[in-house]
């Protein structure tokens, strides 16, 4: 095969090819710098770095492009058109601005990641082989299609693993990093890799008929090559510093706004601030604290702390304490809240809560506190303390007051009842119809009294006389109840069941109480059907859920609550007899255990008397 | 023995009381005398003869109330209990008090027997008959110690 065109060798110049690398791993760790740099910056900065960093970054690659074309040496001359020079930099340029834009958003999911690669790998390939037509030699260029291939591929992976790294180390907040150089290593090293796969591709045949269009060619002199290079550095490094400095300035500017911003939090505080150092002397003081203290700012300010809000009497324990914490570093009330008293502009003296705590800022020592004026608390929780007291006191006079007066009552009113029982007996018929009239009535006021009497001596006993708790078997007191209401179930025919019922901490006696007035009264209102009474337990959380339900009567929902009071009844002595004290003390004996009692009922329809007793084994506790 | 009257001392200072109880035992089954002392002090001066009452029968039988002027109940049943020519008469505590204490700090000083006063006339009457029926005519009581 016989061709007068010959193909043209090329050799590399192995230091511009080092250079070219150098200047890549440069670029990349500009890059990696200006993403974190972008990513903080908002607004105009944020566009101005954008467009700086795409410039900078965009030259660098094309830079490092340009020294990689030049260490590739033809056996003849090359010239260059610089109008194509230009555009393959615009490329570049575009390509870093793609790159930077995608690594700046705050999110980048694989989607964007690969859009993001995909147009960066094309504008980096479209810069390397625009570079490439920029040539001007004679020779034809041709290009090996696979290799080609490969050389975009390459340019679009590059780049992902570039914008992979930049998203993830932009996060970097210092200027230097082992973590960002790696990063900037690995990139640098892989963007001449694409590159001179890119130059593999090109094969040169000479051809001296071919001369290309000269019109703006230039020859490309080792001092342009020295011209680039110092270009290029010169830019990157600048973009370098900007940055470094921009990092500096902008973390200045957030410790003066942060403690601007802590500064306002301290003043707007409603807890008085103060603080004092380790000489005792104030060294801030906020307006919450002017009005707690009476004294303003300027006129505590250097001041001894002690003098201005400590009382006389506790001044040296006061300067004792700091003593102690400055020579042993031991502070008692350091880093708690405690209650004091401390004295007010005008003399007056008043409780407050602080917490102080000790800072170290640089040498100097330095006690902060937040105060709190408890004056009103402190007067609320007296008022409290001395209701609750006078409540309890209350309470046991009215229980002491109900048992004397009951206990002591019956004494006369037995001898009342007695004697005029005797007389009904002695004189009935012998005297004339009024006088044994009157006579039962006397009889019947003062039985009934007896029994009122009795009642309320059983309700106050049920506080006044209760016995601890214990842990029972509910099943005996309701067995105990049952065999104490024999007869009236036997003569009602009731039928009652009685469910599994747990151990609860409870006193027997009046267990067993509660359970026979509320079967006791299962039984009694019970209409024209044969009584059937259910007696179960079920457990929730933390109590047992009695249950006593009746076939019976039922009570009208109006009527729920008043039932539970004392002598409050429903109906005559005549319709059902009792005085109405069964569910008082069925609520006093539930209250006293620390439950509940309620009535769920219809009329017509029975009721069901549930109460709560705490569980045993919670109770406990 | 049974010609005899049976003597009762009551320690009582409610007067209804003491002539409800004499109300009872007005019809009861056996004759019986029946002295009455309004409080503790002249309870132990009755059973010591002392006094006024230098001349006072040994008592058969002594219902005391617990709740008296002067000295409580309790002591003169202690007294009583301590007393080696006394303790053999059978003390019944009639009382208002149903209080568990009251019980149990009675039998423990030795009462033989402890009895609420019921609030009810019937009931009483029923109750002051009882006594009179178990302790005066089913009981064999030691004759008296000189």
């Amino acid at each position: 095969m016989t061709s007068p065109d010959l193909e043209l060798v090329g050799a590399y110049d192995y230091r511009l090819v080092a250079l070219s690398v150098l200047i890549a791993i440069l670029a990349s760790y500009a890059a990696l710098d200006l993403a974190g740099r972008l990513t903080s910056a908002h607004g105009k900065a944020r566009l101005l770095w954008l467009n700086g960093g795409a410039v900078a970054m965009g030259f660098g690659i094309w830079s490092m492009h340009y020294i990689g074309m030049l260490a590739f040496r033809l056996p003849i001359p090359v010239q260059y058109d610089w109008r194509t020079v230009l555009l393959s930099l615009v490329a570049a340029v575009v390509a870093s601005g793609i790159a930077l834009f995608v690594v700046s958003r705050h999110k980048m999911g694989a989607i964007r990641a690969v859009l993001g690669s995909i147009f960066m790998g094309s504008g980096i390939a479209t810069m390397h082989y625009t570079g490439m037509a920029a040539m001007r030699l004679t020779a034809i260029c041709s290009y090996s299609g696979t290799l080609v291939t490969l050389s975009v591929i390459l340019a679009i992976v590059i780049s992902f693993v570039a914008l992979w790294l930049t998203f993830y180390s932009r996060g970097e907040t210092t200027a230097w990093s082992w973590r960002k150089m790696h990063s900037a290593l690995v990139m640098g090293a892989a963007i001449p890799v694409m590159h001179y796969t890119g130059m593999a591709a090109a094969r040169f045949t000479a051809s001296p008929s071919v001369h290309g269009n000269r019109a703006h060619a230039i020859s490309v002199s080792s001092l342009s090559v020295a011209g680039v290079t110092i270009v290029t550095l010169t830019v990157l490094g600048l973009v370098l510093l900007t940055s470094l400095a921009d990092r500096r300035f902008s973390l200045q500017a957030m410790e003066l706004e942060s403690s601007r911003r802590h500064r306002q939090v301290t003043e707007k505080a409603l807890d008085a601030f103060i603080e004092m150092d380790s000489d005792g002397l104030i060294t801030d003081w906020n307006a919450q604290a002017e009005s707690t203290f009476g004294w303003s700012r300027s006129e505590t300010i250097g001041q001894t702390l002690s003098q201005m809000i400590i009382p006389d009497r506790y001044r040296e324990a006061h300067n004792n304490g700091l003593r102690m914490f400055l020579a042993t570093g031991q502070g008692p009330v350091l880093n708690k809240r405690i209650e004091i008293t401390a004295l007010h502009r005008d003399g007056t003296e008043f409780p407050i809560e602080l917490a102080v705590s000790a800072i170290r800022w640089g040498e100097r020592r330095l006690f902060s506190a937040f105060v709190r004026d408890v004056t009103d608390q402190k007067r609320a929780q007296q008022e409290l303390g001395r209701k609750v007291e006078e409540l309890a006191r209350s309470n046991a006079e009215l229980e002491q007051f109900a048992y004397v007066a009951s206990h002591d009552l019956q004494e006369p009113l037995r001898m009342v009842a007695s004697y005029t029982q005797l007389l009904a007996q002695r004189y009935k018929g012998k005297l004339d119809a009024d006088a044994d009239e009157f006579i039962g009535f006397a009889v019947g006021g003062a039985t009934r009294m007896q029994q009122l009497i009795q009642d309320l001596l059983s309700y106050s006993r049920v506080t006044s006389k209760g016995q601890s708790f214990q842990l029972i078997d509910s099943k005996a007191a309701c067995d105990n109840a049952l065999k104490n209401l024999q007869r009236s179930i036997n003569d009602s025919n009731a039928v009652v069941r009685v469910g599994p019922l747990p151990t609860v901490l409870a006193d027997a006696r009046q267990l067993t109480q509660l359970f026979q007035n509320l079967i006791g009264n299962a039984v009694k209102y019970r209409n024209e059907r044969t009584p059937e009474i259910h007696v179960a337990a079920v457990p929730k959380v933390d109590q047992w859920v009695f249950s006593v339900r009746d076939n019976g009567i039922g009570i009208a929902p109006q009527h729920s609550e008043r039932i539970f009071q004392m002598f409050q009844r429903l109906h005559t002595t005549n319709e059902y007899p009792g005085t109405g004290i069964g569910l008082a003390i069925c609520r006093k004996i539930v209250e006293r255990h620390g439950g509940n009692i309620w009535v769920e009922a219809q009329p017509g329809r029975g009721s069901t008397f549930v109460f709560t007793i705490p569980r045993a084994e919670r109770a406990k506790k | 023995m049974n010609s005899r009257s049976i003597e009762i001392l009551l320690v009582e200072d409610s007067l209804g009381d003491v002539r409800l109880t004499q109300e009872a035992l007005r019809d009861a089954k056996v004759q019986n005398t029946l002295h009455v002392a309004s409080d503790g002090m002249e309870a132990t001066s009755f059973l010591w003869r002392l006094g006024k009452h230098a001349n006072a029968p040994r008592p058969d039988l002594i219902l005391l109330d617990l709740n008296l002027p002067k000295k409580s109940g309790r002591e003169v049943l202690e007294e009583i209990k301590l007393d080696p020519s006394l303790k053999s008469i059978p003390v019944v505590v009639l009382t208002t008090s149903a209080a568990e204490e009251d019980i149990l700090r009675t039998y423990q000083l030795h009462a033989n027997c402890y009895i609420t006063k019921p609030v009810d006339l019937e009931q009483f009457l029923k109750i002051v008959k009882a006594i009179d029926n178990f302790w005066l005519a089913i009981v064999n009581l030691p004759s008296a110690a000189k």
